[in-house]
């Protein structure tokens, strides 16, 4: 199946290798399947969405799903 | 100088339909019942850097009514990049008298209330005595804190945070628990790797602002939990339910 990715900030650089996103897995996948394909680094992932709705690193994935991955941000600058 | 009696002399003229020239361009859209709403309102930003000031200069320029800043730091010249209250005339000087000073420039007939010192130290009174709480704070504790602390005294949060091009708002009700759901036992972020370029701690206040406005206003919809997610580099504006 494939995913539609998109990577936040520092995250960014882990989806170079695929310019428009679209990323190939075997099912069945989960995001942390995907996240570990990737090379993300787990402990730091923390915000999960998929198609729009929160999810969890063991949420599973199916083709064309949307999943976003954000780092955390905390500063007030 | 503050004018005790101007802020009651806006009033009075509002609500007798003259409409004060600093007010004009709000009308059409917050109405002459928003704006006595705003200079009935009162809001403490807990934090005066990149974020805190940027939101302390657009609720002065609202002509929200009261406001109080907290902060325990002096400007050095790493703020110079981003914090619209550092000059290189300010450097050294606390972040709490800029603000005063600068409240006082903008809009005389605001109560502005400064506190030099952490916002754990400030007496309780002071979160059960506000309409709105503006999170401006460095760390994932602290912002755990106070969302801690307007949940006992029952007052919206707003919550921004930035790293890099990369900056998240909500608005976080009494007792929703957001940041603590958000944040998922984490304790560090991206800031001290990515830095804080000057837009996106504009962007990240004025959003803050925008949505302080809307609760203070009674167009927010209480209960809703969201965060909003903008990647100013990639022009990726993301919301998402919490």
């Amino acid at each position: 199946m494939t995913v539609k990715v998109k990577l936040i900030s520092l995250f960014a650089k882990y989806l170079e290798p695929y310019p428009d996103g679209r990323v190939d897995l075997d099912e069945p996948a989960t995001v942390r399947t995907l996240a570990e394909y990737l090379g993300l680094p787990i402990p730091r992932v923390r915000i999960i969405t998929v198609n729009g709705k929160q999810e969890t690193l063991d949420s599973p994935l199916a083709h064309e799903d949307l999943v976003y991955i954000f780092p955390p941000a905390i500063g007030g600058g | 100088m503050t004018r005790p009696d101007s802020k009651q002399a806006e009033l009075s003229a509002l609500q007798s339909g003259c409409i004060p020239d600093r007010y004009q361009r709000h009308i059409q859209t917050l109405t002459a019942q928003g704006q006595m709403t705003l200079l009935n309102s009162r809001a403490v930003v807990a934090g005066l850097g990149g974020l805190g000031g940027l939101v302390l200069e657009q609720l002065a320029r609202l002509g929200v009514g009261t406001i109080t800043g907290i902060d325990p730091d002096t400007f050095d010249p790493t703020n110079l990049n981003r914090q619209i209250l550092c000059t290189a005339d300010t450097l050294g000087t606390a972040k709490t008298d800029q603000a005063r000073k600068r409240v006082q420039a903008i809009n005389p007939a605001i109560s502005f209330a400064g506190h030099q010192t952490r916002f754990q130290a400030i007496s309780p009174d002071l979160w059960s005595n506000t309409d709105i709480v503006f999170g401006c704070l460095d760390s994932i504790d602290q912002r755990i804190e106070l969302e801690a602390l307007c949940a006992s005294a029952h007052v919206p949060l707003i919550h921004g945070a930035i790293a890099g091009w990369y900056c998240e708002v909500a608005i976080v009700w009494p007792e929703s628990q957001l940041l603590t759901r958000h944040y998922q036992g984490q304790h560090q972020g991206l800031e001290t790797e990515l830095g804080t370029p000057a837009p996106t701690p504009g962007v990240a206040a004025s959003l803050m602002t925008a949505k302080g406005v809307q609760v203070l206003l009674g167009q927010a919809n209480p209960g809703q939990d969201q965060i909003h997610f903008f990647d100013l580099l990639n022009n990726d504006w993301q919301t998402t339910d919490l």
